[in-house]
């Protein structure tokens, strides 16, 4: 199992959903971070706590963006994500990516 | 032995006194705990009322911010920051509620006013002004009302009669 803490590990100020824009952004998140072990059938653990806050375009991508590079069901995919959050709003809504992308996938 | 007639007398005094002493005891508790409920009910109330008006502050902000031509990127922050706050002050409530529900509820509303205003035209994918009239800009009008009436609902649940 793999923790990632995305204030230490990554940045204290997340912005913006491609990398194209950003070394802080969703995409850049996804790849450095979880592409590798999701796809490997890794547990990762998401330490969301301590950041200056989320763009809900980071977390879609970020998360979303699991399911369409991956070609991963919603469900595998988060049966392999755990999150620690002080703010529960925030899980509900990468839950709710996540599901959206696989419901768009299957389309 | 048998009782002598002073303890005769003394008895019901006692029984009197000790009486006196419970009932005292349970108004104290009971009145105790009604100031607590009711400070816990106005802290609640003060609560959702400055949240109310921190929602007002980011609608005023996130339309400044979308109808904008050229992207700032501290507003972003600003936006980002406010919101955090916001769902953080919300679910500390849940310690002092009665009923978690109102806070879930609450909490859901946050999370959909964040998808308004940061989903779409935000950070690297504003491109330049929105209309006022741009369903972007009036979802996030619509989301704002409704995390406003769900903090309402919050603040209404603490006098609902038990």
């Amino acid at each position: 199992m793999t923790a990632i803490n995305v204030s230490t590990d990554f940045t204290r100020f997340p912005s913006g959903r491609f990398k194209k824009n950003g070394s802080t952004s969703g995409e850049a998140f996804r790849e450095q971070f979880l592409e590798k072990p999701i796809a490997e059938g890794q547990k990762v653990v998401v330490i969301l706590d301590g950041t200056v806050g989320y763009g809900s375009s980071f977390l879609e991508e970020a998360f979303g963006g699991l399911v369409r590079k991956l070609q991963m069901s919603a469900d595998r995919v988060l049966s392999l994500l755990d999150f620690q959050a002080t703010d529960s709003s925030l899980v509900d809504e990468i839950k709710q990516y996540v599901k959206d992308a696989d419901t768009k996938l299957s389309r | 032995m048998g009782a002598t007639p002073s303890d005769h007398s003394v008895l019901p005094l006692l029984l009197q006194t000790l009486g006196l002493i419970v009932g005292w005891v349970i108004v104290h508790l009971l009145s105790k705990a009604r100031d607590i409920d009711k400070e816990r009910r106005s802290l609640i109330s003060d609560a959702a009322e400055a949240q109310m008006e921190n929602i007002n502050a980011l609608l005023l902000m996130s339309r400044t911010y979308h109808i904008a031509a050229i992207r700032d990127q501290e507003a972003e922050l600003k936006i980002k920051m406010g919101l955090q706050d916001l769902a953080e002050n919300i679910s500390a409530l849940n310690r002092i509620v009665l009923d978690a529900s109102s806070v879930k509820r609450a909490l859901n509303a946050i999370k959909n006013l964040r998808r308004a205003i940061t989903g779409k035209h935000f950070e690297d994918e504003h491109t330049g002004a929105l209309s006022e009239r741009d369903p972007i800009v009036e979802t996030i009008a619509l989301e704002a009302l409704n995390a406003k009436r769900a903090l309402l609902i919050l603040r209404h649940a603490q006098y609902r009669q038990r």
